[in-house]
């Protein structure tokens, strides 16, 4: 008994050991410190960076898509282009931070085109293609091919981020005024309108077919049904006011709410109301592997 | 000879030189794989286009992030010099202003006496929220 008591005396006296215990606890505190910054304080802001410059990809590669479409109008050839869009990036390696997913989908009856006239009513509907993200980090968006525009959406508003094929003419002789609009509708094939996830994914798309042009004359007002009517309007106002100098209120106003806008035209003691010419185009569109 | 044969302590130093190594392999994995990113400043990522119509500067939100109206935008026309914050007088429509945000699609309207064609207009915005320039361009 006397004899233990002396040994667990002896041990508690010990100092051996004890620098080395220091150390480690400092070694580990110091990691700890410096993982838990880098986690908390610099993750978050690079992987916002990292998603704010994927969405530029994505608009970027957008205008691509647009280009793709605009040259197979163009031709009127039924040649296949694919252009890729990255879903979504990757998270950090070793660090606790979360990737972002984005969906890919072929919509149909999304823009619809209504336009008036003396004759009656003629309506118009389009396809779109439309982007998603699914960001944890930076601010969610979307971007839509509708109706030969390229739109940016995101919480709070949309923008025109490519515009149209639309346009404006006013004869200086007769004050006629002209307006042309190149249409494509994007139409789905089969199964293949969706994809999710973080990959690199093709769309597809092909000529298909184009319609006569139409020409409507003496137009009363457009009407447009979209989920984007902010981009149309700033559009359209800024197409209008500035390409041929028309004046809001005296040759035209527009009225827009949450379903979309509508444009009306107005005739004058010189002027007439517009003429519009619609050529529809039609573009095949498939996502995802392996085509159809 | 009877130093040699000692070996008191060891296995502390053995303890010390494999946590050393344990530090210094886990700070070279760290360095090598994520500090070679430069460090980060907090940023705001918005982007913004401006152009001159006759004797105004419109600078557009076309996307990203809002900007509070606390946001300041200098303007450098010829020789003259103007500091402005964006919620201040009429630059930003009134309406806009309702929820306290600059967002997407809404317009600045910086107004001249003059016609600004002929000078040179640099236009800088600086997001006080993060001390950042987040627009330096001459239009």
């Amino acid at each position: 008994m006397k004899k233990n008591i002396r040994t667990i005396k002896k041990l508690r006296d010990s100092n051996e050991g004890v620098v080395g215990i220091v150390v480690a606890v400092l070694i580990i505190g110091l990691f700890v410190t410096i993982i838990t910054t880098i986690q908390t304080i610099y993750v978050p802001i690079w992987m916002e960076q990292k998603e704010a410059e994927h969405m530029e990809d994505v608009a970027n590669q957008f205008s691509m898509l647009k280009y793709a479409i605009d040259t197979q109008l163009i031709t009127e050839k039924p040649i296949p282009i694919s252009t890729s869009i990255k879903l979504g990036s990757k998270e950090m390696p070793f660090f606790l931070s979360s990737r972002s997913f984005g969906n890919l989908d072929i919509l149909e009856d999304q823009f619809i085109l209504s336009v008036n006239s003396g004759a009656g009513t003629s309506t118009y509907s389009f396809g779109t293609i439309k982007y998603s993200s699914r960001n944890s980090y930076f601010l969610d968006q979307s971007f839509i091919y509708e109706g030969g525009a390229v739109i940016m959406d995101q919480y709070k508003g949309n923008i025109m981020a490519i515009s149209p094929s639309f346009s404006v003419e006013l004869d200086p002789y007769t004050y006629e005024i002209n307006m042309s609009f190149n249409i494509a509708n994007i139409s789905r094939v089969k199964e293949k309108i969706s994809v999710s996830g973080y990959g690199t994914y093709p769309i597809r798309t092909e000529f298909s077919n184009s319609f006569p042009p139409v020409t409507i004359n003496g137009v009363n007002y457009i009407s447009v049904n979209t989920k984007y009517p902010n981009a149309w309007e700033i559009f359209f106002n800024h197409t209008l006011t500035e390409s041929e100098d028309l004046e809001y209120g005296t040759h035209f106003s527009i009225s827009g709410n949450s379903n979309g806008l509508k444009i009306d035209f107005f005739s004058g003691s010189v002027w007439d109301k517009p003429n519009l010419i619609i050529k529809i185009f039609d573009i095949s569109t498939q996502v995802g592997p392996g085509w159809i | 000879m009877k130093i040699k044969k000692n070996n008191y302590a060891i296995s502390e130093m053995l303890g010390s030189v494999l946590l050393l190594l344990i530090a210094v392999t886990s700070f070279m994995v760290i360095h090598a794989n994520i500090l070679f990113n430069p460090f980060p400043d907090d940023q705001t990522f918005v982007t913004i286009v401006g152009e001159i119509k006759g004797k105004n500067i419109t600078l557009l939100h076309k996307g990203g992030e809002s900007l509070s109206l606390q946001t300041k935008a200098i303007f450098e026309i010829g020789e003259n010099t103007f500091n402005i914050i964006i919620g201040e007088n009429e630059y930003l429509d009134s309406e806009f202003k309702v929820d306290g945000l600059w967002n997407i699609g809404e317009s600045l309207i910086f107004k001249q006496g003059s016609d600004l064609n002929n000078l040179k207009v640099k236009v800088t915005i600086v997001d006080v929220e993060t001390n950042s320039v987040v627009m330096s361009e001459i239009l």
